[in-house]
């Protein structure tokens, strides 16, 4: 059997219309419900994540006190190491000092006898003045020096009625008449000499107070503590003083 | 125009796509964001968290190493006398240092006698203060500008001149002059005698008071100017050895 709508067009078209209208609805509710879920989803992966970042703060603070404390630690001994310093410097000043004289003699030629050694270190200068016995030991003894540990050795000597023979034997000559060597020393030379640098000692990490020691009218001596003295008040009794 | 389904469709996935850009844009987008830096965050406080372990191990470090200088310092400090706080009390320490250290006494006398080969012949000290310190300095110089020693021959002296550094005081040499030969070297040096007083270093590592205070004291904080009591024999004795 032939089926004849005879509906007009429109109106036919208003129902399918409808129809797909419902399913825009349906698909605009399913799109709102998926909108809630990702919006609920999102937001609690947030708050787990800030939960997270105040736990590691939390832990990161901790780490920043050690640090803190670490860097006050690091700055209290600062102190310490200066005086420290101070303290092994001013040993070490000594040893310097004599290691440098020690040095300074093993360069000595052993036919000069050395009468005077000055050591002057605000002119960086080492002065030795001796005898020798000969010009072969002058030269040999400038020589040597010029080796030392100077930037400049000056020589300067006199030089009158000495002998012009060979040197003497070192030792005193045995038996009776022989002279002692140091008759044979009558060339007098003094040498003067540069040091490289100055030995310093290092200055205390404060400045000092320098006790001066000006004596007033009636002091004691030097050296030798004063009593109690008139006009200054008296903070212990007599008895404390030894 | 009629509206026709086609139109109602385009019209109808035109507002479910906006909408869908709209909750991006306006939601999804800031929130992402927020979470992934968030996250950031998170990774750059768990790695500094992660450091506790060495930070500690360089706290430890540093207070050990702390320590170790606290009594490196006290050995040295224990070689230092006791010079009191308190101006009056000060004047006379230094009288009784004078006199039982570094004057006619003793110490340094015993100390120069001691060394092979060499004999003190000449000690002369400055006038002891007579008026009490105006200040309260951490550093107290000695000059003794009149010191020879008589020496058996030069490898005597230069030891003496090593020695110096282990005498009961701070000191040390700077000119030297040498004069006579071997066995009656003399040789004479102005010696430069160092006194640091507690209050010069910070709180640890000085040694117990005169007074018989403690001694931590407070970092750079000396004691209140007290009168004067008669220091215990003990504590005298170690600042004075």
């Amino acid at each position: 059997m032939i089926k004849i709508n005879l509906l007009p067009s429109y109106i036919l078209e208003r129902v399918r219309i409808r129809r797909v209208v419902w399913w825009i609805v349906g698909l605009l509710v399913i799109e709102l419900l998926a909108f809630g879920f990702a919006a609920l989803r999102i937001k609690s992966e947030v708050a787990a994540a800030e939960e997270r970042l105040g736990y590691w703060q939390k832990e990161a603070g901790k780490v920043t006190a050690v640090t803190t404390l670490t860097g006050q630690v690091q700055s209290n001994t600062t102190p310490y190491v200066t005086w420290l310093n101070w303290f092994t410097g001013l040993e070490r000043h000594n040893v310097l000092l004599a290691n440098y004289l020690q040095g300074v003699s093993t360069f000595i030629y052993r036919r000069v006898q050395i009468t005077n050694l000055s050591l002057d270190n605000s002119r960086s200068l080492v002065t030795l003045i001796g005898k020798t016995d000969s010009l072969e030991s002058l030269s040999r003894y400038y020589l040597n020096m010029l080796r030392g540990p100077f930037t400049s050795v000056v020589l300067s000597t006199t030089i009158t009625g000495w002998n012009l023979a060979g040197a003497p034997p070192l030792s005193p000559r045995p038996g009776p008449g022989g002279l002692p060597y140091s008759q044979y020393l009558t060339l007098p030379v003094t040498l003067t000499c540069t040091m490289a640098a100055p030995i310093v000692a290092p200055p205390p990490p404060v400045a000092a107070q320098t006790l001066t020691g000006t004596t007033p009218p009636g002091a004691a001596p030097a050296g030798a503590p004063a009593g109690t003295p008139s006009g200054t008040p008296s903070a212990t009794p007599a008895s404390d003083w030894d | 125009m009629r509206l026709t389904r086609i139109h109602v469709l385009i019209m109808g996935l035109l507002v479910v796509v906006g909408l869908a850009i709209a909750f991006g844009i306006a939601y999804a987008r800031p929130q992402l964001k927020k979470l992934s830096d968030t996250e950031q965050q998170v990774e750059t406080q768990r790695g500094v968290a992660e450091t506790m372990l060495s930070e500690l191990q360089e706290l430890a470090t540093a207070q050990a190493d702390l320590e170790l200088k606290d009594q490196q310092t006290y050995a040295y400090m224990v070689r230092m006398p006791q010079i009191d706080t308190n101006q009056y009390q000060a004047m006379i320490d230094l009288w009784k240092e004078y006199s039982s250290v570094l004057g006619g006494g003793p110490m340094m006398a015993r100390y120069v006698a001691s060394q092979h080969g060499v004999q003190p012949i000449a000690f002369s000290l400055p006038s002891a203060p007579i008026t009490p310190l105006s200040s309260q300095p951490p550093v107290i110089l000695v000059p003794v500008n009149d010191f020879a020693v008589r020496a058996d021959d030069l490898p005597s002296l230069i030891a003496f001149l090593r020695a110096i550094s282990k005498a009961p005081r701070m000191a040390s040499i700077s000119n030297v002059t040498i004069n006579g030969t071997s066995p009656m070297l003399i040789a004479s040096m102005p010696l430069s005698v160092y006194l640091v007083t507690r209050w010069a270093l910070p709180g640890p590592g000085i040694p117990p008071t005169s007074g018989g205070g403690p001694a931590a004291a407070e970092p750079g904080a000396p004691a209140a100017p007290t009168p004067a009591a008669p220091p215990p024999a003990e504590a005298e004795q170690k600042g004075r050895e």
